[in-house]
């Protein structure tokens, strides 16, 4: 092959991966851009903000810690599990991942709402969970739980099994080969995955909407406001948008350098 | 089988296409099984453990049995009580040297004060020599300290047989010859039965006194090197001596 030929297949390619690079940041920069630090402050002092920022901190972290502390086990046993049936399940788990938010808002109306599934004996006085702060929190999880979920169970599925079976052989009780073996060796996983569910939580827009509604201070979130912001004050939009551009810029990062330093670590050791 | 011997298996199973079909004593001694690859070594220590599931058979230590297909009974693998080393130890990565042996010690014995258990940890890490070493991570570890770590692990669980799967195989040539002289004396001093499962001719002589021949599943010769040497009852088996010998050369 000639060195020309090379060159151009060579600059082929990266025009390629450059091309959605751009296509990718671009909006970014658009936003910063658009925004300038006075404009920023104003639209952060803007009455939406404080009670959205607030409410969105609140269910992140309620949808997180319920996430981890139900999805840890269930991707443990998912890692387990054998047979149809569990690959079944495994699919199901993952559902909610790609069916649109709205979908998932409607579907969680039809469980939860007051003419729901579960109408009949879980509100006997006809109120419901529907357009409520519980309502944010349950589409939260509804919507995130399979990005934990995932990263778990392959976090669990690449512990060498002979560990496990060895602690079994020193008689260690089920809980203990979970919580001192399995979990401390696939924390890089779960900690990737739960910091991708927060993010989905932080993002969650069509589910919310449709299943809590927008209401401020109760369902309204940094979503739900920026959208709300955007029909009466742009400059509020974007403000918020570059809150929630920054918080999810940072996560990432961390997550990054937690993963970095734990294999750092465990090459050390 | 009327004598008690300190470990009894009959074991009738199957592994993928592999029919297992064993039956073997052991005292407090080493007993090698030494074998062909896939002639089911490594899995017929799944079974003994109570990882691979066993058709029909018994397997009885000091006398109680741990599986018995004509009585009903089969111990989950907690609670058998029997020492494992995988081939590459199997060492908890997140957990340095007495960490490890704390492990074994809390799950076996869970009503020890934190005091007693780091005292028997001491111990043991003293007696294989590994006292310097307490506060490293397996990572830092040589192959032969893995081994001895693994070793005082195993035995922190107060086990009543050894199992070890090809103990030596992990290791560089040149630490060979020097972990296994430790391993034959240790395992001799320790008086459990142990079965030391390995491929390697050498290993079969030095280890243990007596060798028991794993063919397709089968034992097809089992005596102390020396018979093996003068009446070798298979193919296999002349290779198998053939190979020490010319190790030995």
């Amino acid at each position: 092959m000639s060195a020309g030929r090379l060159r151009l297949e060579r600059g082929g390619l990266a025009v390629a991966g450059w091309g959605l690079l751009g296509f990718l940041a671009l909006p970014v920069v658009a936003l910063f851009l658009a925004t300038s630090p006075s404009a920023l402050r104003d639209g952060l002092s803007h009455p939406l903000v404080g009670p959205a920022l607030r409410l969105s901190l609140l269910t992140t972290s309620l949808s997180l810690a319920i996430v981890v502390g139900l999805g840890t086990p269930l991707a443990w046993w998912l890692a387990n599990a054998s047979g149809r049936a569990a690959r079944a399940l495994e699919t199901l788990v993952q559902l909610p991942a790609v069916i649109p938010p709205a979908v998932a808002g409607v579907a969680l109306l039809l469980t939860f709402g007051r003419r729901g599934l579960l109408a009949g004996w879980a509100y006997p006085t006809g109120s419901s969970l529907a357009f409520s702060t519980t309502a944010v929190v349950l589409a939260e999880v509804f919507v995130s739980a399979p990005y934990f979920v995932q990263a778990a169970t392959s976090g669990f599925r690449r512990i060498d099994p002979k560990l496990l079976l060895v602690a079994r052989t020193f008689g260690a009780a089920p809980l203990r080969v979970f919580s001192r073996v399995a979990v401390p060796l696939a924390a890089p996983g779960l900690l990737a995955g739960g910091a991708m569910s927060w993010a989905r939580s932080l993002g969650e827009f069509g589910a919310t909407l449709m299943f809590a509604g927008n209401l401020e201070g109760r369902t309204q979130t940094l979503p739900l406001a920026i959208y709300t912001a955007f029909e009466s004050d742009s400059r509020v939009a974007q403000a918020l948008s570059i809150v929630l551009v920054a918080v999810a810029y940072t996560l990432l990062l961390l997550v990054r350098w937690l993963l970095a330093r734990t294999a750092a670590g465990g090459e050390a050791a | 089988m009327t004598s008690r011997a300190a470990l009894e298996l009959r074991v009738e199973a199957r592994v993928g296409r592999l029919r297992v079909d064993v039956e073997l004593e052991a005292e407090h001694e080493t007993l090698v099984l030494v074998g062909p690859n896939g002639a089911g070594k490594s899995s017929l220590l799944g079974h003994v453990i109570g990882a691979l599931p066993v058709d029909r058979g018994r397997i009885v230590i000091d006398g109680a049995p741990v599986f018995d297909s004509s009585r009903g009974i089969d111990l989950a693998v907690e609670e058998r009580r029997i020492g494992y080393l995988p081939q590459d130890y199997a060492l908890f990565p997140h957990l340095d040297v007495r960490q490890n042996l704390d492990f074994a010690l809390a799950c076996a014995s869970p009503r020890r004060s934190r005091e007693e258990r780091r005292s028997l940890a001491e111990t043991l890490l003293q007696e294989l020599g590994l006292s310097a070493l307490a506060s490293r991570r397996p990572r830092a570890l040589s192959g032969g300290e893995r081994q001895r770590v693994a070793l005082a692990r195993a035995l922190a669980a107060s086990p009543r047989v050894l199992l070890l799967d090809e103990p030596l195989a992990a290791l560089d040539v040149r630490s060979r010859g020097e972990v296994r002289a430790f391993l034959a004396e240790y395992l001799a001093q320790l008086g459990l039965p142990a079965l030391v499962v390995t491929h390697d001719p050498e290993d079969a002589r030095r280890l243990g006194r007596r060798v028991a021949v794993l063919e397709e599943g089968r034992v097809t010769q089992l005596g102390t090197w020396a018979e093996l040497e003068a009446r070798p009852a298979s193919p296999f088996v002349e290779q198998l001596v053939a190979g020490a010998t010319r190790a030995a050369e």
